[in-house]
């Protein structure tokens, strides 16, 4: 039993590099990690304040040891701090013999370590008897010669690079593989230590927080989280304003892409230009060392939009239109066959019906969609309000009835069909048809109908607020950093295994020789005994 | 021939790989073994052939999706890359498949190279178990959602259903380990584990809505006029899905249950230091039982009869408030822990009720613990990988690297349990502690793995996990 010192910063010491402790650590984190996963850590404090106002031991326990932000508590942090100062203190007890023991390990195969050696194999070779013709000092000098050689050429062949020296009449052998494998375990260490070290500077020093931006609108101040849970508003020192939020969903409603088409702004320097970018989820907008994530999005209330696209009798789909519930869309300019009855008589200028099909101007409403008008500048539309959806004044000043269909309402579910909307179409002639078309089936109505035009329901479409998520990512770098170094630790502990192989050769006199061969692996045996077995088996068919 | 279709080939040949293991455990017949072997083998590279298929499958919704969104063709290398962008591993169903694929892989790593008898067997069951429940899962193919879009979707996934695989493996050879190495105190010891382990189930299960509310949510039957009982399901979108309510009989029985495992627990935590008596194990053996008629009940109760369809406005007013909802989604799950805990009650049970028998078809100690070894260093590589490769994408998705997101924490547990384990073997309970921990870190799995996606723990970030 060694001595042991009494000083109490040696006991202290000596807990701190004590592999008990690292367990009982692990075994705290295990518990500390498994009970903070049955509280909502994306509530704040409030919220986890109000969730337990009326049990009083409930809101002591969430007050003393911080549950609502438990990851972040005085109990938590305690404890990683604890295992950083346990990882330390066992490394720098232990780096230094195992440094020396790498550069300078043992290379004599003594009997002391052959004894140690859990894999040994010590056998008598007798000089070959062709050898031993001639007189006796020719014999002495031959097997001297012969077998000490064939046995390094076996070594050599199994073990490149190792050494070979001779003291008097024993000859010894040494060589190692993976020396460096013992080091993962410090490598594994240390990335553990940067990755926390990265995190806890992260967390204190960088602003980390959700941005959420309705269409049209700018903002400049993160929604924030505090220690303890508690928000914070943070002022950007710039604005970001988002021009529009582009969501693409596939048929049953999940989303296929979302993106944000924003301007960021400083509205305190009107000299500075603008940024616009779009956002898109995995390709972020790192601007005045922010990063912005488009994180989620917020449906915003409001009146619903149903996307319908209309199109031309044996034509495929030439335009689409947003339009709010019972607002009309123009159908005229498409319906060849069916003129509109124009109230004074006057036929309708080509100029409205917009013959630019590509982008969908013979759909004339300007009440509907801003972006047509962006998107068609030679239209001349009336302007003023006494043109309403349903009429429209031509050139010539007269008043006419268009065709329109307007959606009356949208049907969550339609008997089993998914998604529909119910139309109502008004035409020239002021006869009115309504329709249901199903956004699960987009040939439905031309198949079905087999009209001059034809309409598919391509979902509703709504104002929404983009969430970003916005973070300094200065010192993310630090925390990879440490994922790296964690890679190749793991891939030194775990790939690699330090093995060193010993051999020695005695002559014992009489043509005899005592030829040792020792091998010592640090870890995981497995495999080892087959591979000591391999190079013995070699030694012996060589000095056959 | 579809992916589905080489999944139930794979099944049937899981299952007959399964029967030649048992036949070679009770009669040791090597022609079994060999013969459970090459067909598992056969119905491994189904299993492969099906996911790849399914991998096809996949690629082939994606590029219908996308040319139908963009209203134009795909051609060329743009179709390729969106046809190999959707993996069989992107929700429940397919991570279980894939799952007990690599589950499968390792057994048949362990049973070539280490000629470990029941590993073969206990592997295979668990697959069967992982591909019956995956089975009762959504398999229909949906597309990616923008979050999941991502080339590491390919390496983390991979990475956390391998290791959650050797995982298992790794915790099925250290119960051996623990049955070899332990004298027959040692099992008394175990024995008495696996019944707590049992009683901690059905609290995690069933009792957390047992003792809530005194009952248990299964299918209800609605009795027609003609006293004929019927199904209850409700339509959801154009699917049809059972609808649970509650039971008095599975509460009954677990409360029955959980009576008797606490009394078989303290019986043999009485004869601790004795050999373990006939009283004891018959004890134990009643514990099992009720675990057995739990089980049952639970299947019976799933068991479908003739529906009877409500709509969703009937199916709000008949599905009851919560806490309800929660354990809707894992009333299955919870017929297959219990399937689980009833596998390893009986082999245990065995092992003590036939200590000599049982030791005599399992290798030497150093081997089990040497392939325990492996794996947990397999299972905590890949862990490690896994919550390497998860900071990086949610970094790059979310914009932050970690979020204390349940998901998240559920993967450090596991990681934290085989850290623990391997420094317990740096210590003096190399012998005992690890080969528990590695047991119990199976249950870690499978709370870090499922816990979040059957709401057991606070909702999180990784929802779309869970269809």
């Amino acid at each position: 039993m060694g001595w042991r010192s009494t000083d109490p910063v040696d006991a202290v010491w000596r807990l701190f590099c004590s592999l008990r402790l690292t367990v009982a650590i692990l075994l705290l984190l295990l518990v500390g990690c498994a009970g903070g996963m049955f509280w909502d850590q994306t509530l704040t404090l409030q919220q986890h304040l109000d969730s337990v106002a009326h049990d009083k031991i409930a809101l002591w326990l969430l007050r003393v040891f911080e549950l609502g932000d438990a990851f972040h508590s005085w109990w938590f942090s305690g404890l990683l701090l604890l295992l950083a100062l346990n990882l330390t203190a066992c490394s720098i007890q232990r780096l230094p013999p195992i440094w020396f023991a790498i550069m300078h390990p043992p290379t004599r195969l003594s009997d002391a370590l052959l004894r140690l050696a859990r894999h040994r194999h010590v056998m008598h070779v007798t000089v070959p008897s062709e050898a031993a013709t001639g007189p006796q000092r020719k014999r002495e000098k031959v097997s001297s010669d012969v077998l000490p050689r064939r046995i390094q050429e076996a070594l050599n062949a199994a073990l490149p690079r190792g050494r070979c020296w001779r003291e008097g009449d024993v000859r010894f052998w040494f060589a190692q593989r993976h020396r460096f494998a013992r080091l993962g375990v410090y490598f594994i260490h240390a990335a553990l230590l940067i990755v926390m070290f990265g995190s806890v500077l992260h967390t204190t020093c960088g602003v980390s927080g959700m941005l959420a931006v309705a269409e049209g609108e700018s903002a400049h101040i993160l929604q924030a989280r505090g220690p303890g849970g508690i928000t914070y508003g943070y002022d950007l020192g710039f604005w970001v304003r988002c021009n529009d939020f582009q969501l693409e969903q596939f048929v049953d409603g999940t989303p296929r892409v979302f993106a944000s088409n924003v301007t960021v702004f400083d509205a305190a320097d009107p000299i500075a230009p603008p940024v616009q970018a779009t956002i898109r989820v995995g390709d972020p907008l790192h601007i005045r060392g922010y990063t912005l994530y488009q994180a989620s999005y917020q449906p915003l209330p409001g009146p619903q939009r149903a996307r319908l696209a209309f199109g031309r009798r044996g034509e495929p789909v030439t335009a689409v239109h947003t339009v709010a519930l019972n607002e009309p869309v123009s159908l005229h300019g498409f319906v060849a066959d069916d003129r509109p009855s124009v109230e004074d008589g006057a036929v309708m200028d080509s100029r409205f019906r917009g013959n630019d099909k590509k982008n969908g101007s013979f759909f004339v409403n300007p009440a509907v969609s801003s972006r047509f008008e962006e998107d068609s500048p030679t239209l001349s539309f009336p302007r003023k309000r006494e043109s309403t959806a349903e009429t429209a004044k031509s050139d010539r000043g007269d008043f006419f009835k268009l065709p329109t269909v307007t959606p009356i309402r949208v049907i969550d579910d339609y008997q089993g069909l998914g998604q529909a909307v119910e139309l109502r179409h008004v035409d020239a002639h002021g006869r009115v048809e309504y329709l249901t078309v199903f956004r699960r089936y987009p040939d439905f109505d031309r198949l079905v109908r087999a009209e001059a035009w034809h309409v598919a329901f391509q979902g509703t479409d709504q104002r929404y607020a983009t969430v970003l998520s916005v973070s300094t990512t200065w010192l993310v770098p630090c925390v990879f950093a440490g994922f790296m170094l964690l890679c190749v630790g793991l891939a030194m502990a775990f790939g690699m295994r330090y093995r060193r192989y010993y051999a020695r050769a005695r002559h014992l006199g009489k043509g005899t020789w005592e030829v040792a061969v020792a091998g010592f692996i640090h870890r995981r045996r497995g495999g080892f005994d087959q591979e000591f077995a391999k190079l013995v088996k070699r030694i012996q068919r060589e000095t056959e | 021939m579809t992916s589905a279709t080489f999944y139930n080939l794979c099944t049937v040949g899981y299952g007959l790989g399964a029967a030649g293991f048992v036949v070679h455990v009770l009669w040791s017949w090597d022609a079994a073994r060999r013969a459970a072997t090459v067909t598992a083998a056969i119905a491994f590279l189904l299993h492969t052939w099906g996911m790849a298929l399914r991998w096809f499958e996949a690629g082939v919704v994606e590029v219908a999706a996308l040319e139908r969104a963009l209203g134009m063709p795909l051609q060329g290398w743009t179709r390729w890359a969106v046809l190999a962008q959707h993996p069989p591993w992107s929700n429940l169903y397919e991570i279980l498949v894939f799952m007990s694929w690599g589950l499968v892989l390792a057994a048949l790593w362990a049973q070539v190279r280490l000629r470990i008898r029941f590993v073969g067997l206990f592997a295979l069951s668990l697959a069967l178990l992982a591909l019956g429940v995956a089975s009762l899962n959504d398999s229909m193919i949906k597309p990616l959602v923008p979050a999941l879009k991502s080339r590491w979707i390919m390496i983390h996934v991979i990475s956390a259903s391998v290791a959650y695989a050797c995982g298992a493996l790794t915790a099925l050879i250290s119960l051996l380990t623990l049955v070899q190495s332990g004298q027959p105190v040692r099992l008394a010891a175990v024995a008495r584990g696996t019944m707590l382990l049992s009683a901690a189930t059905a609290l995690v299960t069933g009792g957390r809505v047992l003792f809530a509310t005194g009952t248990y949510p299964v299918r209800p039957f609605a009795q027609l006029p003609n006293g004929e009982l019927v199904a209850v399901v409700r339509i959801v979108g154009t699917e049809l899905e059972p609808f649970f309510g509650p039971s008095p009989h599975v509460g009954l029985a677990l409360m029955i249950a959980l009576v008797f495992w606490t009394v078989t627990a303290w019986a043999l935590y009485r004869s601790r230091r004795a050999v373990p008596g006939e009283s004891s194990l018959v004890f134990y053996w009643i514990g099992v039982g009720a675990t057995l008629f739990v089980l049952g009940l639970m299947l019976a109760n799933g068991l479908g009869r003739t529906p009877v369809t409500v709509d969703n406005a009937g199916g709000a007013v008949l599905m009851p408030p919560p806490p309800w909802r929660l354990s809707l989604k894992s009333h299955v799950w919870d017929g297959a822990l219990f399937t689980i805990v009833l596998l390893g009650q009986l082999f245990v049970g065995l092992a003590c009720t036939f200590p000599a028998a049982v030791r005599a078809r399992l290798p030497t100690v150093a081997t089990l613990d040497a392939a325990a070894y492996r794996g947990a260093t397999v299972t905590f590589l890949l862990m490690s990988v896994v919550l390497i490769t998860g900071s990086l994408w949610a970094h790059a998705a979310w914009g932050r690297y970690w979020a204390w997101d349940p998901k998240e924490l559920g993967a450090l547990l596991i990681w934290l349990t085989y850290a623990l384990y391997l420094h317990l073997r740096m210590t003096t309970a190399r012998a005992t502690a690890a080969p528990v921990v590695a047991v119990l870190s199976f249950f870690v799995i499978l709370a870090g793995f499922l816990g979040v996606n059957l709401g057991w723990f606070a909702p999180g970030l990784h929802s779309y996990g869970s269809e």
